[in-house]
């Protein structure tokens, strides 16, 4: 009956733990650069530093994937959706002029 | 003896049970309809903030007051479920246009698609998207003031 009782309750638990695992928080990081440098990065909406923006930290925690924005006042601004599999760990953005 | 082994047989349906109906829950509970709600904002290249009219599948958002709808602005976007819809497979289309509007905030121009001084830009958004979606408009180089 107890053996019965275990195989039946890793049963339950198996697919809770694999729900809980799927919802746990992923971050990844990027060294973003563009050419020229100086452009204003922004992450969801969000304004995250200039490039070289070393080491920028990404999250996945509520989404599965980001927005990156590069905006450089002449260039034309760039954007790009990354999911999580999806961020290399080095990017260079080539800007061009609008 | 007996009561022992009903007991058994009760116990391990009503874990079978459990064990079938939690991933199904799980599951369903992906497939219900989502209103999610978007600020959507637009800036240009000097990062100043642009009024734009804001746009969900090619359509003007209009207000409360039957007037488009400006940045920045919240737009309520329903996102149906996946089995029922294509729409939720394939996001749904965001955009702005970019709008002249009067010291008041009255649009002057641009709600028809007119020539401005910034490009219209769309993009498709996913209900697990970022809630801000900001837009940074490019110059229209055709544009003669």
């Amino acid at each position: 009956m107890m053996r019965t009782s275990r195989r039946f309750g890793a049963l339950v638990l198996l697919p809770v733990l694999l729900a809980v695992a799927g919802c746990r928080s992923h971050i990844r990081y990027v060294d973003l650069d563009s050419k020229p440098s100086g452009a204003t990065v922004y992450v969801n909406g969000e304004k995250k530093g200039v490039t070289r923006a070393a080491r920028l930290k990404l999250e996945f925690k509520d989404s599965p994937r980001v927005l990156i924005q590069l905006n450089k006042p002449r260039y034309r601004p760039i954007f790009q959706f990354w999911s999580r599999g999806e961020v290399p760990d080095e990017k260079i953005f080539m800007l061009e002029v609008e | 003896m007996t009561s022992i082994g009903s007991g058994t047989t009760w116990r391990a349906r009503a874990l079978t049970a459990l064990a079938i109906a939690l991933p199904l829950l799980l599951c369903s509970s992906c497939e219900t309809l989502r209103t999610m709600e978007f600020y959507v904002d637009a800036i240009n290249g000097k990062e100043e903030q642009v009024p734009c009219a804001i746009l969900l599948e090619d359509r003007l958002v209009l207000g409360d007051d039957n007037v488009p709808l400006l940045t920045p602005n919240v737009v309520t976007v329903d996102f149906l479920p996946r089995s029922r819809s294509r729409r939720d497979r394939g996001g749904v289309k965001l955009g702005v246009r970019p709008v002249e509007v009067d010291p008041d905030g009255i649009i002057m121009r641009g709600v028809q698609g007119e020539e401005m001084r910034y490009v219209e830009d769309t993009r498709t958004i996913r209900r697990d998207d970022a809630a801000r979606q900001l837009f940074i408009l490019r110059r229209n180089n055709s544009f003669v003031e």
